[in-house]
């Protein structure tokens, strides 16, 4: 899941600036189970920012809503709608729902949170970065640890020189990636697979590619079928 | 400034110490237990016009459910966070880990709040409906 | 009827005075436990499959023979004592003289009180089994090796009898111990004493067997220790973190003799209130519809009240949940509710509240 957190609401205050009418956008999805833009968080930003505006007599109206995904049209659209009569819309999803609610929108539409990563829940509350989405997954041969996303410095073939005692030296609360895929392979008696030297990869599918696109060409249906469903021509 | 508005938010078995306090120009608002606080309860408080909130709880470690004091303090410090982002003390709110026999430490915290209120003033509410 | 989980010591005194206060006891063993017998007692020896309802309206259904019974019980007592775990050095332990005649034994003894879990009444035993062992044979040393001395009360007095008679007591955390030859430094004076013992009698570490077997059954809580988890204590004593069921003996803690004898009269004694007192809790509800199954409610409540269900929705157990409000609040769909602490209904208590105080 995408792991996102709320920005400093002295940021989002800021980001506001004049406008009076704000939509706060809820997302029931990743970024309500993170904890960052679910309905919890729209009611306890909803009331922060009523609160300042209230200080600083600034008559802000604030309303809520919350949809089970900011990153489908369908449920964009639903937002855009009901942000009719608003100034801005102030999105908790992450940095895919802002963008799916503009491109719907004719008011703008404001990010409440900082995107992170990819990743989920060590325990209640702490989140970790899993996976770097780099398009050619390896998992298969690092004993099912990302050394992308986990290692400091990616590294194929590792560990570096800065591990010590299992810790990453840029953070001793930092896991080393090659420590845990050793232990992780040691468990799985698969150690021997240390000693094969990863290739470099290939790194087309990844961001260095461009901004990419999947296309399940089964699912997509044809000019005919959409001109029907739309109710064109 | 001769009247300052705290509220009490306590759990239900708190509720007759904190009542029987009878503290002047306070209001206390009761939950089954203290994990039900959130901070857009809190936050809700000062935007009606309360000067100052106290969340008085349990010992820690002595909550009925286990867990309800340890919630109040995690939501207490995030509120203090915000609060003091949107330009009010964190002063302002303040939680109270008490035993039901000794109101007299309630007591003391809400003096010293008043006393709080005082040198801050009144947070500044002109939109509320006070 | 009272369930009463246990076939040891703790069981037989719980049974009997739930019997003394005109209740009807069903205890209940595991088919491969041993138990004592008691003519006025029905045991059954089987597995507790489940245990669903409130205090006072309980449904245990238990496999006996490979047939499921079910019973209606009142409240349940968890009567499984602590046991000796099977140590694995060839040392005599405490327990084995208690069973079996040491007094005859002479020479140098060495009764040896470091293990890492014991019982609490190790101490005393040891203590008055010196005390046999040195009156039937005043010619034997007998040494008592130990980091602290812990007989409590009123078993002060014989640990000053023992110490009249001769029985050397050492406090000494560094104990070295091999081939016969014992090397222990005594922590006030700092000297390194060498005995050769005849005999090294060792305490134990005790364990509650198959605690986290029947912790899921009852879905109670387990101390790390592997204890039962006692209900925090403005439950009152003996309870477990479920409402009407009730910790007696050691299933919770180490204990002496005496104070298991009162733990298990009291776990008797509430647990036949209890079932006279029916327990009805409001539940928090689930609106399947909100609920983005993001495990928060399951992984925040301590009395394992949520789980997800079969449409990958969270629901909350009605026997189980407390009425505390925890995954209301943190539910970050808002999907749980819980009626007069809903976010609307809590926000418009704020507003009342705040608005009679200005007016």
């Amino acid at each position: 899941m995408i792991i996102a957190e709320r920005k400093p609401i002295s940021e989002i205050i800021s980001i506001i600036g004049n406008n009076k009418k704000i939509l706060i956008a809820g997302c029931r999805s990743c970024a309500s189970v993170c904890m960052a833009g679910g309905d919890r968080e729209v009611a306890t930003l909803s009331e922060a920012l009523g609160l300042y505006s209230d200080l600083n007599s600034l008559g802000w109206e604030i309303s809520e809503i919350s949809k089970e995904r900011q990153c489908e049209k369908e449920w964009a659209r639903e937002i855009a709608e009901e942000a009719s009569s608003a100034d801005v819309i102030l999105s908790l999803g992450c940095g895919v729902g802002v963008q799916f609610i503009q491109e719907v929108s004719g008011i703008p539409v404001f990010p409440g949170l900082n995107t992170s990563n990819m990743g989920g829940p060590e325990e209640q509350g702490i989140y970790l970065e899993k996976c770097g989405g780099c398009g050619d997954c390896t998992l298969h041969l690092t004993g099912g640890i990302c050394p992308i996303a986990r290692c400091s410095k990616s590294m194929l073939n590792g560990p570096c020189g800065g591990s010590q005692n299992g810790k990453c030296e840029i953070n001793p609360d930092t896991q080393c990636a090659w420590d845990a895929i050793y232990q992780n392979l040691k468990r799985l008696n698969c150690l021997e697979m240390l000693s094969e030297i990863i290739p470099p990869k290939n790194w087309i599918p990844s961001r260095s590619g461009g901004p990419r696109k999947i296309i399940r060409k089964e699912m997509v249906l044809s000019e005919d079928e959409k001109k029907i469903k739309e109710g064109l021509e | 400034m001769n009247d300052c508005s705290i509220l009490i938010i306590c759990c239900e078995k708190m509720k007759e110490t904190v009542e029987r306090a009878s503290l002047e120009n306070s209001a206390v608002l009761a939950l089954p237990c203290l994990g039900r606080i959130d901070e857009a309860v809190i936050l809700r408080a000062f935007r009606k016009g309360a000067d100052a909130v106290i969340v008085a709880g349990c010992v820690e470690g002595n909550c009925k459910y286990n867990s309800g004091n340890y919630q109040a303090r995690r939501c207490v410090n995030e509120v203090r966070d915000i609060l003091e982002e949107i330009g009010i003390s964190g002063e302002r709110l303040e939680i109270l880990n008490l035993s039901p026999n000794q109101a007299v430490d309630l007591v003391n915290l809400f003096e010293n709040m008043k006393e709080v209120v005082l040198r801050l003033g009144h947070p500044d509410i002109l939109g509320a409906e006070r | 009827m009272i369930l009463i989980v246990g076939g040891g010591k703790s069981s037989e005194i719980a049974a009997e005075e739930v019997i003394r206060q005109g209740a009807v006891p069903l205890r209940l063993v595991l088919p491969e436990e041993t138990f004592s017998f008691l003519p006025d007692v029905e045991t059954v020896k089987g597995r507790l499959l489940s245990f669903t309802g409130v205090q006072g309206n309980f449904q245990a259904e238990i496999e006996i023979d490979r047939e499921v019974k079910k019973f209606n019980v009142g409240a349940a007592v968890i009567a499984v004592d602590e046991t000796p775990k099977v140590s694995d050095t060839d040392c005599i332990t405490l327990s084995s003289i208690l069973e079996n005649n040491y007094l005859k034994c002479s020479g140098t003894i060495v009764i040896l009180l470091d293990a890492k879990k014991p019982s609490r009444a190790s101490h005393i035993v040891a203590v008055e089994k010196a005390i046999e062992i040195k009156d039937n044979n005043p010619d034997c040393r007998i040494y008592i090796i130990t980091p602290e001395v812990r007989t409590f009360g009123l078993d002060e007095l014989e640990y000053c009898k023992a110490q009249k008679k001769g029985i050397i007591f050492i406090r000494a955390e560094d104990i070295k111990h091999s081939s016969g030859k014992m090397k222990v430094t005594d922590s006030p004076s700092g000297k390194v004493l060498d005995i050769t013992p005849d005999l090294v009698i060792t305490d134990e570490e005790q364990e509650v067997k198959n605690a986290a077997l029947w912790a899921k059954a009852f879905s109670i809580n387990l101390y790390e220790d592997g204890h039962f988890r006692l209900g925090n204590v403005s439950r009152g004593p003996v309870t477990s973190m479920r409402n009407g069921v009730f910790l007696c003996g050691t299933a919770s803690r180490a204990l002496l003799p005496r104070e298991m004898d009162t733990s298990a009269r009291a776990a008797a004694t509430r647990a036949v209130t209890a079932s006279q007192t029916p327990l009805m809790l409001n539940s928090a509800e689930v609106d399947e519809e909100k609920c983005a199954s993001c495990m928060t409610c399951v992984r925040v409540c301590l009395f394992h009240a949520p789980s997800i269900n079969e449409k990958g929705k969270s629901e909350i157990c009605r026997d189980l949940c407390q009425s505390c409000g925890l995954c209301v609040n943190l539910c970050p769909a808002s999907a749980i509710s819980f009626k007069g602490v809903s976010r609307i209904e809590l926000r418009n208590a704020v507003d009342d509240v705040l608005r009679c105080l200005h007016e």
